[in-house]
């Protein structure tokens, strides 16, 4: 992917935000070229289970551990990032309701007429194990909307495919036309966690290494933060 | 977690800085960060690729970073609705072809007009369809496919990308326009259709050409006509639609590049012209030439003309879409 002197970055769409923010500065301070894509992770599999060459992936740590057990990634070259937590969407201008505590969301989520997640992944299991623990399992039923390409949930709110999204904080905050009404309380809160490595094969192999340690240090925090995302990374989720 | 009310400052002011320069002020400062062309299809499709090559280029030339987002769901209008609802300062950009940015408005449902809520930037490339059938198929021409399907309104069993697709629609098109009947196969994208006709499942499909030019020269599929009012310069001997006896039933599977409404004209003419600078580059016309797109002439890389055809192509396809009630999956 890309020509030999551009280091190819694939990612998962939580950290867009952050990729832009960063590209011009981390392009400017180290002389690399940097050829980013973002799509949903199914999207992502699918390119490199076919093949797709790339010098840098960010995906979270299963998908990052099984691709260097299958030879895709350099071991020792496995980065933490950064973790995101789930926060509940609107459309822009639509009133944001009460989020802050586990009681308010039941009533958010019972006032909406739809409620929009992502199938098939752990925060779908998560969210429906929040419905049966606020006792909303039952009446969840009619207003869930699950779709498929968990990083386009914000883009469906914002087109008025349903009233709240819950989706990752930072894919909020990256999504023109809906709101944050604010992060799930602590109590029912839940991590997704994205880490990087470094395409075996890669030609760029330094500069994919500068990028990732770029991205894990310090100095990225604040760029991190102000996207929705947040360290430290590697908390264990509790359960709800 | 924190959110503080500086980080939401720094993002409206940024975007709300923009509008108060004076024009020549604003070219020269753009881009100020880095730009991001919106894809709405999965990574290493036309559109896909021809992001990345044109991308990397402007990216020289722009001296920004410029990052591709593949949103792809709901025949391309989920991505499109990204770029529609993005900020007008040139920094969000929205790549398509006529599913996309012809097709979506009338098989899905909307929120965007796409005549007023983009604003066109350059033609890119196009590359025509082709009708084939199975190798076995005994017509041996256009005339003689559609006496066949006549015969039989049951046979002649058509392989789509997908409900709502261009092939769908051309299909839908081609019945109408020759009085045929015959049944509709939607598939996941064009790969499981080629898969399907090259083992005989199927009996027709209508791809972008340059998908299926190996297989007919191979001899493993049939090629009936190429769906252009003029010969395929790769393929010449393929006969167009109109010398095969049905006049008319073009379908050119263009690309082209999008700015969200209001983006300054001066804004849209730095992008325009950057891509141009990107599309007379050897290297990139021999990229393009690999992958089987044709870059459209000079004369024609211009926001008027993509426009224009734009505005044609949704007059001419979205009464037969609406007529068939063709709703997409």
């Amino acid at each position: 992917m890309g020509t030999a002197d551009v280091v190819s970055v694939i990612s998962s769409p939580p950290l867009r935000g952050v990729l832009r923010d960063l590209a011009s500065r981390f392009e400017s301070q180290t002389g690399h070229k940097l050829a980013i894509r973002t799509a949903a992770v199914a999207d992502l599999k699918c390119q490199i289970d076919a093949g797709t060459a790339f010098d840098v992936a960010i995906l979270t740590p299963p998908l990052i551990d099984g691709l260097i057990d299958d030879g895709r990634i350099a071991a020792g070259t496995r980065a933490e990032i950064a973790r995101a937590g789930l926060g509940v969407a609107v459309r822009t201008g639509a009133r944001k309701p009460d989020v802050g505590s586990a009681n308010a969301v039941r009533c958010a989520l019972l006032n909406a007429n739809t409620v929009m997640y992502a199938s098939g992944s752990a925060v779908m299991a998560h969210i429906e194990r929040m419905f049966e623990r606020l006792g909303i399992a039952g009446d969840m039923k009619s207003r869930a909307r699950r779709v498929p390409a968990g990083g386009y949930i914000g883009e469906a709110v914002a087109a008025g495919a349903a009233e709240l999204g819950l989706t990752m904080i930072p894919v909020i905050l990256d999504t023109d036309g809906v709101d944050l009404a604010g992060p799930l309380p602590t109590p029912l809160q839940f991590y997704v966690e994205f880490a990087g490595g470094v395409g075996v094969g890669s030609k760029q192999p330094e500069g994919a290494s500068e990028l990732l340690r770029y991205l894990a240090a310090a100095g990225a925090a604040s760029a991190i933060e102000a996207k929705g995302l947040e360290r430290p990374f590697g908390t264990p989720n509790r359960a709800v | 977690m924190k959110f503080t009310r500086r980080t939401f400052l720094l993002v409206t002011s940024g975007a709300a800085a923009l509008p108060m320069l004076s024009s020549g002020a604003r070219a020269q400062a753009f881009p100020a960060r880095p730009i991001t062309i919106v894809v709405p299809f999965p990574a290493g499709g036309p559109a896909d690729l021809i992001a990345r090559i044109v991308g990397e280029r402007m990216q020289a030339t722009l001296g920004q970073p410029v990052l591709i987002e593949n949103v792809s769901g709901a025949g391309g209008s989920i991505g499109v609705g990204r770029v529609a609802r993005a900020a007008p300062d040139g920094h969000t950009l929205s790549i398509g072809q006529l599913n996309s940015h012809v097709f979506s408005g009338a098989t899905y449902s909307v929120r965007y007009n796409l005549l007023k809520d983009l604003e066109p930037v350059i033609l890119l490339a196009t590359n025509p369809q082709m009708l084939v059938g199975k190798k076995g198929l005994p017509a041996q021409s256009l005339s003689e496919l559609i006496t066949w399907l006549k015969a039989d309104p049951d046979r002649g069993a058509f392989g789509t990308p997908g409900v709502g697709s261009p092939s769908h629609v051309w299909g839908i098109h081609f019945q109408n326009s020759t009085g045929t009947r015959f049944p509709f196969v939607p598939y996941r994208g064009a790969a499981p259709a080629i898969n399907d006709l090259l083992s005989g499942q199927i009996d027709l499909a209508c791809l972008q050409a340059s998908d299926l030019l190996q297989q007919v020269r191979s001899g493993n599929i049939k090629a009936y006509a190429i769906l252009a009012n003029a010969p395929w310069a790769r393929a010449p001997e393929i006969p167009t639609v109109d010398a095969a006896g049905v006049p008319g039933l073009h379908m050119p599977f263009w690309h082209g590049l999008w700015a969200p409404a209001n983006t300054p004209t001066d804004i849209i003419a730095r992008l325009n012209s950057a891509v141009i600078e990107a599309l007379s580059n050897p290297s990139i016309q021999q990229r393009f030439t690999d992958i089987g797109q044709e870059i459209f002439p000079r004369e024609q890389q211009t926001p008027g003309a993509l426009a224009t055809l734009q505005k044609a192509e949704i007059e001419k396809w979205w009464p037969i879409i609406k007529a068939a009630n063709v709703k997409g999956q």
